[in-house]
Formats: C-alpha cells, structure tokens, sequence
C-alpha cells in the first residue's frame, strides 16, 4: 500500500531550518571576509596608506577639539566659588614664585655648565621645533602621542621629542604630511637606558605606561623620593623625577618609581630636536 | 535607524573630545543595545590606523588592539544572547 503523505512525515520547521543553516553559512562567511580584510590591510602596504588618509582626516577634528576645549575651559571660573578662586590663586602665586627664583638660579649653572664645556672644546646647543600635541597618550589605548608637525616640517622617525625642562619623552615613529606619531618611552614593555641616584648610577627603566617608569635597584644604592632621573647626555636630559622608593622587607632589591613632572594628559606643546634630526637624515642618506 | 547613526555620531566624537576608555564604554554599550554593531569594529580599525605605530606594545602583531577587541566583541555577542535568553525566559 503506498505511504499516503501527510503533513505528520514533513517537519512543519523543515524549512526554517533551511533558512538558518543559510544565514548562518552566510554570517561565517561575511567573519572570515572580514578577517581577510582586517589582515590584508594590517600586513600589507596597505596600511600606510589609510594611515595617511585617517590622519588627513582626522587631523582637523583633532585641531577643532582642542581649540573647542581650550576655549570652554576659560568659561570654568563661572562654576565656581570666589573663595575658592582666591585660595588656588594665592596657591598658584606662591608655586611661581618659587619657580621663578628656581629657574633664575638653574639658568645661571645652566649658562657656567655650557660655558666650561665650550671651554674644553665641546658644544651643547640644540635647535628646537615647537609643536602642537593634538591627541595626548590619554585619547588612545596606546602610550603615544599626534602632533601637528609632520614631513612638511622636515620632521622624520627617530627624531626625540622633549618637553620643558629638559625632560625627553619620546621619539616620532611614524610620520604623515601634516602630523606625527610620538611613541612615548614610557610605553608599557619599553626599555629606556638612564642614570639614577647620587652617584648616577646608569640602570634600564621600565615603561609601565602614562609616562610612568619603573626601576629595580640593588637596596645599597640610595635613592630619595624628588630625585632628577638623567638620560646619559652631553647636553643635560632628563627622564623624570622619583616619585616612590618601595623597600620590600626581606629582600635584596628596591624598586623605584618615576615619572615626568606635570600631566602627561595635559601636555600642550612639545620640542622636536632638529639637530638631530639632520643627524639621522645624513645618516640614512648615506650610502 | 536615526537613534543609531546618533549613537555612531557620539562615538565617533567621543574619540576626538573623551578620553579613551569613554570612547571603550560607549561602544561596549553599543554591542549591547544595538545587533550587529559593526561600527565599533571600525572604530577600533580606525584607532589602530591614527594612533598606533610599529614599535608601540604587543608587537606580535601590526594592530595592537584587534586581536583583544574581536575576543571582547565575540564574548560580548554571547553575553548579550544569555541575557535576552534569561530576560525572555523570566518574562514567560
């Protein structure tokens, strides 16, 4: 006897799951074009092509936020009270005041350290480009900065940047036409050669980010919390200042921690080394 | 459709004007609300594109942040369906 048909031999979802099973093929087949994608532009050529085009575009927006923010941000002392307003202002005074008889007395060692060194036939003059940091290390989950100089300002890779003081921050890693990327020291795994202590005893410190470094010392050599970290110069560089001192009890070694002085958050403009930057290009002119 | 290209204006500003982590939790809340968010994949492809140089960390691969962002972005689809299939389930 033939099997009558019936809709109880045909699964009522029969067809849906038809559908699914597309959909589905279809969703994995639009993640791995999409991971294709993602590795094609990230290993290729490529690349540094969108970079460019991204920074183009992203360069004006950039440059709109900070003038927006500044401006605002003159518009702040209407959210607060006037006491409050006269008490940083007596605060901010005194700290300038401090500072100017610091930095009057720093530039006279300053002037006798360059003129004993012309003496004995070495010079220290740098030459600065000022500028503009568009997207401090905060705007990015990397520990770099954008700023508004690029190859149209004979900026190239490798070239060190500094902020006041003296202080090295990092150096350009990747240059566009009209803005660069600064890859700080800090930068979490990075290895940064400095000298530390009384006696400038030279050591690695270790990025651990934000302009942050850390550095693990014999507990015989001693260092103090407000200490100058150098960088091994002639011309005087610095790295940061110690913050913290951690002598674990038990235990041989101490750990330092030190860090730029100011906000890396709050970093406005910044000092390229042109001179060596000449240097570099020399070099890689060179044959 | 106007509520998410809203929502895609404000992240995208957010990379501009916040800090970074601001811009993280508007697009993590973005995987929540919105299906298929693919535009916090492009924006992490465009953070990895301006800010992110060769010698920057994890220097296993060129872009830094994609291979944690797909794991977080796949975790969170996942996260998302358990708890629309725990809502669901309450309601009934």
């Amino acid at each position: 006897m033939p099997k009558k048909y019936s809709s109880q031999h045909q699964s009522l979802t029969g067809f849906r799951h038809d559908r699914d099973r597309v959909q589905r093929r279809k969703r994995l087949l639009g993640i791995l074009l999409g991971c294709t994608l993602l590795v094609l532009v990230f290993r290729t050529p490529v690349e540094g092509a969108l970079a460019t085009l991204m920074q183009f575009i992203a360069r004006p927006f950039f440059v709109v936020a900070n003038t927006t923010g500044e401006h605002l941000g003159g518009y702040a002392y209407l959210f607060r009270s006037k006491e409050s307003l006269a008490d940083e202002n007596k605060r901010l005074k005194d700290a300038l005041d401090l500072v100017a008889v610091e930095a009057a007395s720093r530039e006279m060692l300053r002037a006798e350290n360059d003129y004993l060194k012309s003496v004995l036939g070495r010079h220290s003059d740098r030459s600065f480009l000022l500028a503009r940091v568009l997207a401090s290390p905060g705007s990015s989950p990397y520990d770099t900065l954008i700023i508004d100089a690029g190859a149209d300002d004979a900026v190239i890779p490798g070239m060190s940047v500094y902020v006041d003081g003296d202080f090295i921050i990092g150096e350009v890693t990747r240059v566009f036409g009209g803005s660069a990327v600064v890859t700080l020291y800090s930068s979490s795994g990075n290895e940064f050669p400095v000298t530390i202590g009384t006696s400038s005893v030279p050591v690695t410190a270790f990025g651990v980010g934000g302009g942050n470094f850390r550095v693990v010392l014999p507990k015989g050599i001693e260092v103090f919390p407000g200490d100058i970290v150098e960088v091994p110069s002639f011309a005087p560089t610095y790295a940061g200042v110690v913050d913290a001192v951690k002598r674990p009890e038990g235990s041989s070694l101490q750990e330092i921690f030190f860090s730029w002085p100011g906000n890396m958050n709050a970093l406005r403009y910044v000092y390229l080394d042109t001179k060596e930057g000449a240097a570099l290009s020399n070099e890689a002119e060179r044959p | 459709m106007i509520g998410r290209t809203v929502y895609d204006i404000a992240l995208f500003a957010s990379l501009f004007i916040a800090p970074f982590w601001c811009t993280l939790l508007i697009a993590a809340l973005g995987i929540f609300i919105f299906p298929r968010y693919v535009e916090a994949i492009a924006l992490f492809v465009i953070v990895d594109l301006i800010f992110h140089a060769p010698t920057s960390t994890m220097r296993a691969t060129n872009s830094a942040i994609m291979v944690p962002l797909s794991l977080y972005a796949f975790l969170a689809v996942l996260l998302r369906t358990w708890i629309g299939m725990y809502l669901r389930n309450r309601s009934v």
